[in-house]
């Protein structure tokens, strides 16, 4: 069954390990590490007026690391730039069993007294999205959604989103396996769904097509 | 109200004070603060070992806890249709099955379980750190305000581990003596177990089931400070703006709100940066506030959960609880906190959240006219 909703995809990229993939403008590049990343992303930017923040780049995981140089992208794919009222919804299963064992295993290691702050932050799953929304200055609603794989409720999500007072953007990932799709969303124009669609089929066929 | 406003049919709670609703805003109005020495684990080497502990929810293990919540919430929850959605706001799942990984129980396993015991059909995760519960009810009046969605449950559980004992001490967030939200000599948050249940749906179904709404969600507004992943924004700027939204949604003015219910942590950055975005929003005004984290600690993602249950009573009963451990009001609060209770003289009642990452989520409630 497919179903419309009243917004649009303006662009979108999908990480698979360090091989990066803007859907829109068809850019591909591989990174040896995420500071590779991080320099080849840069040197995308160079054409591009908006400078975003990456001077904590470091601080994060490989899985934050990889959310800051998605949503970046994801932006130089739809040729906009950031804006603060963009709502980001992070929408998946993965939840955040591997960020658990690292602060725990890391707190166990230091006698169980004081692990390290930033790995406990980083049990959150709100921790990726959050530190995109940081990098581009996204001051937009966050948070992270797990509906056991029932697209129709990410869409309806976003739907929801551009209901609210203010919103004109919205950040949509998904992370599965290692993999991240991120895809921007305007209101306006109507958009036709599969139910069983999510982010990454959806933006293939928006822009394959093309 | 028309058909689609969104409104609260019931509520439920497991506190520190014990199982009922009674029983927490009962403490809250005697002043009383729940903590006791938290032993579920070697606390030896924290600053505090002081923790606000549901009574009966450990006699299985701490691992039973969730389940134990779980339990006690789904006759509430039962009371709405098989097909209403159930939101649960939490902020982890799986945070006291790390030392044992054949019992590991993560988020969307506790969400199975809740479908399970509370007979629901479809459910979802929310989270969104210590905002979980907030942002669900922020999305949930959206959904309802415009038709998708008609029914809901929302569930918040949150509990007190060594994994997030831990993580606060790591931080430094811990208090060294009492959580005192809004005190001058205030050094830190103390954390709390809860369990809590709204349920929650359009006006017209409400009648449709022979439901009484208890009170009104009249509107709701989120934002992200995007300034640090830990550190709240300095002058809470990011949450004054959700505040306006959640009343210009409503076409209110702060002159309407008849309190406050703050995040209230009893941290120095958290308090501040509250008390800082109230005062760019209300101004002179002395609108009255309290958190109750200073009775039955912080409990996560269950925390905005716990105050808009809070808050329906103090709508109902027409007064606001004492703000508990509250001995010398920072400046910037002593026209908003008190250690007595008062009135609430506007039918209206504004609940905020904030989280790790910067995350900001408002609700307000309304009397049932």
């Amino acid at each position: 069954m497919n179903r419309e909703y009243p917004w649009h995809i303006i662009g979108g990229v999908t990480v698979d390990g360090l091989s990066f993939r803007t859907w829109r403008r068809g850019l591909v590049c591989t990174a040896e590490d995420t500071q590779d990343a991080k320099a080849k992303v840069s040197a995308v930017q160079d054409d591009f007026p908006h400078v975003y923040g990456l001077d904590n780049f470091r601080r994060g995981d490989t899985k934050v690391r990889t959310y800051i140089l998605a949503s970046i992208l994801a932006h130089r794919d739809a040729e906009v730039d950031s804006i603060r009222e963009t709502a980001i919804i992070d929408f998946g299963r993965q939840g955040c069993h591997e960020q658990n064992l690292d602060y725990f295993n890391d707190y166990r290691e230091h006698g169980r007294h004081l692990g390290r702050g930033h790995l406990f932050v980083g049990t959150l799953p709100t921790t990726p999205p959050c530190e995109a929304a940081i990098s581009l200055k996204l001051t937009g609603p966050c948070f992270y959604m797990d509906a056991f794989g029932r697209w129709p409720v990410l869409w309806d999500e976003v739907t929801n989103f551009f209901d609210m007072p203010g919103i004109r953007r919205v950040m949509i990932c998904h992370y599965e396996s290692d993999k991240l799709t991120i895809l921007l969303a305007e209101p306006g124009d109507r958009i036709e769904i599969p139910d069983d669609s999510g982010p990454e089929p959806l933006v293939r066929r928006i822009f394959q097509a093309d | 109200m028309d058909d689609r406003t969104p409104v609260i049919v019931d509520c439920d709670l497991y506190t520190a004070f014990g199982p009922g609703v009674e029983a927490c805003w009962n403490g809250l109005l005697q002043n009383h603060a729940a903590f006791s020495d938290c032993s579920r684990f070697r606390n030896e080497k924290f600053s505090t070992a002081l923790a606000a502990m549901a009574p009966g929810a450990d006699v299985n293990g701490t691992e039973e806890i969730p389940g134990f919540f779980l339990d006690y919430l789904s006759a509430t929850a039962k009371k709405m249709p098989h097909d209403a959605e159930l939101f649960l706001a939490s902020t982890v799942g799986e945070i006291e099955y790390i030392d044992n990984p054949e019992r590991r129980c993560t988020c969307d396993m506790l969400l199975e379980r809740a479908l399970k015991v509370c007979d629901k059909e479809h459910g979802r995760i929310v989270s969104a750190a210590c905002a979980s519960s907030n942002s669900a009810f922020v999305s949930l009046f959206h959904h309802i305000r415009s038709g998708r969605l008609d029914a809901a449950v929302v569930i918040g559980t949150d509990y007190v581990s060594e994994f997030i004992f831990s993580g606060f001490a790591t931080l430094r967030a811990l208090a060294r003596t009492i959580a005192r939200p809004y005190d001058r000599n205030r050094d830190g948050l103390l954390l709390g177990d809860a369990a809590s249940i709204v349920n929650i749906c359009s006006a017209k179904k409400a009648a449709e089931l022979g439901l009484k709404p208890r009170a009104v969600l009249v509107s709701g507004g989120m934002s992200c400070d995007a300034v640090h992943i830990t550190a709240p924004m300095p002058h809470g700027e990011a949450l004054s703006e959700a505040i306006v939204h959640a009343l210009d949604g409503a076409g209110l003015s702060p002159d309407d709100i008849g309190a406050v219910i703050g995040h209230g942590t009893g941290t120095r950055y958290n308090d501040d940066m509250e008390l800082q975005a109230i005062h760019r929003v209300f101004g002179d005004r002395s609108v009255p506030m309290l958190s109750v984290k200073g009775a039955c600690g912080h409990t996560l993602a269950g925390a905005g959960l716990v105050e808009a249950v809070v808050g329906v009573r103090m709508l109902e009963t027409g007064l606001i609880p004492p703000q508990t451990s509250l001995v010398t009001p920072e400046p910037e609060a002593a026209c908003y906190v008190s250690s007595e209770i008062r009135k609430l003289e506007k039918p209206r009642v504004l609940c905020m959240n904030s989280g790790f990452g910067g995350l900001n989520a408002v609700i307000i409630l309304e009397t049932v006219s």
